[in-house]
Parts: C-alpha cells; structure tokens; sequence
C-alpha cells in the first residue's frame, strides 16, 4: 500500500518535472511558435497531473477541472495563440532583453530559490509529491521572468499564462484545487485575458506595424 | 573462475564486435526514413577491414603523438568497455575503478586526438580540436554532474554497485531527479558521440565538422582504429545510459539462462535508443556552432537541477 502511494506521488512528481522542462524550453527557445507549442505540452502534463491526483485522491470537482484544463488550455488558448501569430503574420522571432544563455543561467537561480525557499515546507509533508511545490513555484516566478525579459507583447501573455499554470498547480498539489466555483472563474478569467490581450496585440500591431513593447513609446507624440 | 574469464570476453565481444552494427543501424534506418535504399547496415566492418588492409601515410611534420594517438585512444575506450557493465551487473575490471575512472579515459582518448589535430599542423585539424574542446568542455561538466546524481541516490561511484541497488529496487528508479539526470546525460550523449545537432558525423565541409576534422590526417589502420574507437564511444554511452536508467532485465550473476535474456533485452534497448537518435538526427538541423552553448548549458542546467532536487528534497 505504502509503496503504491510512493509510485504514485514519484509519478505526479515526474510529471511536474516534464512541467519545469517545458517551461526552461519556452524560456530557451528563440521562436514564438516552439514557445506556443511548449505551452500546450506543458497544460497537457498539467492536465495530465491533476486527472492523476483526481484518480489517486477520489476526490470528482477535480474531474471537472481536469476536462475544462484540456479544453482550455491544450486547445483554445493555444489555437488562439497560433491563429494571431499568423493573423499578424510575424517575422521577427523572440527578443529578449537578456541573451538566451544568461537568461538560462538566470532561470536556472529561479528554480533554485524555489527549491531553497520551500525546503522548509516540503520537509513537513511525508514523501507525498515533494517535487511539486518547488517546482509550482519556480513555474511562477518563471513566468514572471518571461514577462519581464522579452520585449514582444504575444510573449507576455505567454508569461502570464505560465504564471496562471504555476498557481492552478500549486493549489492543485498542496490542497487538491481550490473549489470548484473559484476554479471555473479563474478559467473563465484567463480565457477572457488571453483573449482581450490578443485583440490588443492586433491593434497595436494595426497602428504600429510592430508588437515591440519597446516601440509603444511612441506614444507620446 | 571461468565466469572471470568469460565474462571481459563476452564483454569485449559484445561491444568491440557490435559496435561498428549499430553505427550501420542508425545509418540504414536513417537512410530508409529519408526514403533513400541506404548501403548495408555491415557496411561500417567493410570499411574497417579495407581500410586495415591499407598502408598508412604519416606526415613527416608529425612526431610519436600522431602515431601513438590511435592506439591510446582504441585502449582506453577497450578499458572503458571492461568498467561497464553490459549484461551482467558484475564488471571484470571492478577492482580497479569506477564511474570516475571512465570519464577521465573519455577524457584521455579525446586529449590525444586533440593533440594530433594540432601535431600535423593541417588548418582544418587545428579547427576540429578547438571546436572539440569547445564543445566537451561544456558536455563534460553535465555528464560529470549527471552521473553524480544516480551515485548520490544509490550512495555509490561504482557502476556495478549502481546498477545492482537500481536493479533490486526499481521505487529508485522513479525520482525526479534521476529523470532529470536522464535528459541531461542524453543530451550529453548526442554531443559526445558527435551527431547531428552538435556535430555532423557525414559531413566533411570544413565549416562544419568537429570530429571528422581532427581525423582528416588519419590514413589506413590509424583511421581505422580511430574510427572504431568512435562507434565504440557512441554504443559505450549508448550502454551507460540504458544500464544506469533501465537496467531491467540485466543479469545479476552470470548463468547462462539469465545471459541470454540479458542479452535479448540488450539488443531491444540499444535498439530502441539507437532509433531515438535517428529520430533525433531527422528532426533537428545542425546547430550552428555559437548556438551549441544554448544547447549545452541547457543539459548543464537540468544536471544542476537534478542534484540540487536531490539534496533538497531528500
């Protein structure tokens, strides 16, 4: 019995694991359409993680989570993504303040204060999905990261969708979700965001002929 | 006492004799992908034996280092194939080293194929040795670190050792960490063997090579020998990985029964892996050489990642 529930908790760990790897993949890459490609592998092992802590713990409100996740997350939102990245037609790839080398070594410090500052913590729970929460974390703050650091306005909504993807996973793995009417408004609110946050990427290109952030300061005249 | 005898016999036999098959493996099944008909997957021994039929030509420029490199490099990989287990989880040169011991020999073979790139003083060979150093002095770290991983889990350097804990209780085997260690050393893996990503085995432009350049001035049973030792490197790390991280169905003593089987599953895993790497080299284009760092540190990256996971959440 004990062993069953270490090979399942291992089993959830790896795949936040694959999370974390898809999540240093969208931070390493230089283009925009590996990056959206990164973020539907990485909600389909997120969908993946909580339709197994949904079977491991018998808990249903996460079934219905699971099912949104999937629709949302691995198909909506990424599609949408794809379609605006050829709707605007983009030829410049990925910028970025930071060099991708530096920017490596600097997620690579992220996810070490992840681990550092939750080893407190995760020495409290007993085995159960110990890789979890660090790695929840550290998908946050990456997202953060990502934000901060390139200069495109189609990569910061990927940023806050990694950081949206960071929290659902944290609370799925420490308290099993949040309930339910808080999950389905948090879904809801992401779809709009993403989906207002693409409308504007469209205008800005229209009237700037660029979605360099840089450039919005232009502005002014 | 027989079974001291069989088993470096077996072990040589097995990696010596099926190297160069699996180097004519990936060629085949890489040629069949790209829809050409492919030469024979023997046709690596026919190079190999027309080429040891050859004379040798030996720059007079060059000093003893040129003609001793082949033969430091072919024995220091033989030694190598002795410190790894391959179907059995006992080792014949247990006595004498560890996992440590195998990655200075790669190292070693490398230092003097290095040193003769540059012994012939030919401009293409001075680039294939800096490029190679370039490249293993970011590899060589995320294997170190890699490998060092499976030993913190297991408490151990000794391969037989790992491989003989991560047999018996496979819970082991499902760490994240390791995981983590697993992509890293593959990674590792395609840049050490030298293919397609970091370096074009096929290739002999001079923009582009990075091994074959340092072999160029290489003729008759000195290429040959160099050219063994490389297929012998690529199955080496091939067997490494697939002990370490699945050694399902390795043979913990040495019957006869147990030897088969492990040599079946042997065959199926280096199989399944060798077809990864085709995979691999059909998908990805060659990395231009300032992008191979990108890559590099991304395998150095997870391998840090993986032991700081370990110590953290032990």
């Amino acid at each position: 019995m004990t062993q069953q529930i270490i090979v399942n908790s291992r089993t959830i760990d790896i795949l936040a694991v694959l999370m974390l790897i898809t999540t240093i993949i969208l931070i390493g890459t230089s283009r925009l359409r590996t990056c959206i490609w990164a973020y539907a592998c990485r909600s389909f092992m997120l969908t993946l993680a909580s339709g197994l802590i949904a079977y491991f713990s018998g808990i249903h409100h996460i079934y219905i989570t699971t099912g949104i996740s999937l629709a949302l997350k691995v198909i909506v939102i990424p599609g949408f993504l794809f379609y605006i990245v050829k709707k605007i037609n983009i030829k410049k790839e990925v910028e970025s303040y930071i060099n991708y080398t530096l920017s490596l070594i600097l997620a690579c410090g992220i996810i070490l204060i992840a681990y550092y500052s939750t080893q407190n913590i995760i020495q409290f729970e007993n085995t159960f999905m110990r890789h979890c929460l660090p790695i929840a974390l550290s998908i946050t703050l990456l997202g953060f990261f990502v934000m901060i650091s390139r200069k495109q306005a189609i990569t910061h909504i990927l940023g806050l969708i990694t950081m949206e993807d960071g929290m659902f996973f944290a609370a799925l793995s420490t308290s099993y979700g949040m309930p339910l009417i808080v999950e389905l408004g948090l879904f809801f609110d992401i779809l709009v965001s993403v989906i207002i946050m693409g409308i504007y990427v469209y205008r800005i290109k229209e009237s700037f002929d660029t979605i360099d952030t840089d450039s919005l300061r232009e502005l002014r005249e | 006492m027989t079974a001291k005898i069989i088993l470096p016999i077996l072990q040589i036999l097995v990696i010596v004799g099926f190297s160069p098959l699996v180097k004519g493996f990936i060629n085949k099944i890489e040629a069949r992908l790209q829809c050409r008909r492919g030469a024979s997957i023997f046709q690596p021994y026919y190079n190999l034996i027309k080429l040891l039929r050859k004379d040798a030509v030996v720059s007079e420029t060059s000093s003893w280092i040129f003609r001793a490199t082949p033969y430091v490099t072919f024995i220091s990989i033989l030694i190598i194939s002795l410190l790894v287990p391959v179907l059995s989880s006992q080792v014949p040169l247990n006595f004498t080293g560890d996992i440590i011991l195998i990655i200075y020999l790669f190292a070693l073979a490398r230092f003097f194929l290095v040193l003769t790139s540059l012994d012939t003083g030919s401009a293409f060979g001075g680039m294939g040795g800096s490029r190679e150093m370039m490249v293993s002095s970011m590899a060589e770290p995320a294997m170190i670190l890699s490998i060092f991983t499976v030993a913190l889990t297991v408490n151990s350097t000794n391969l037989s050792n790992i491989t003989n804990l991560l047999l018996n209780n496979s819970v082991l085997l499902l760490n994240p960490s390791l995981f983590l260690a697993f992509l890293a050393f593959a990674i590792v893996l395609i840049a050490e063997a030298g293919r397609i990503p970091v370096d074009n085995p096929f290739t002999h432009l001079e923009l582009t090579m990075i091994h074959e350049g340092m072999m160029l001035e290489f003729s008759g049973r000195y290429l040959a020998l160099v050219e063994w030792a490389s297929s012998m490197k690529l199955l080496l790390l091939l067997t490494i990985l697939v002990n370490i991280f699945f050694p399902w169905g390795i043979a913990g003593g040495l019957t006869f029964p147990g030897l088969i089987i492990a040599f079946a599953l042997y065959v199926v895993k280096i199989g399944f892996f060798a077809f990864l790497i085709v995979i691999v080299e059909m998908s990805f284009a060659k990395l231009r050489l300032f992008r191979i760092p990108n890559l590099l540190g991304t395998a150095f990256i997870l391998s840090v990642l993986a032991i700081i996971s370990l110590y953290v959440v032990r």
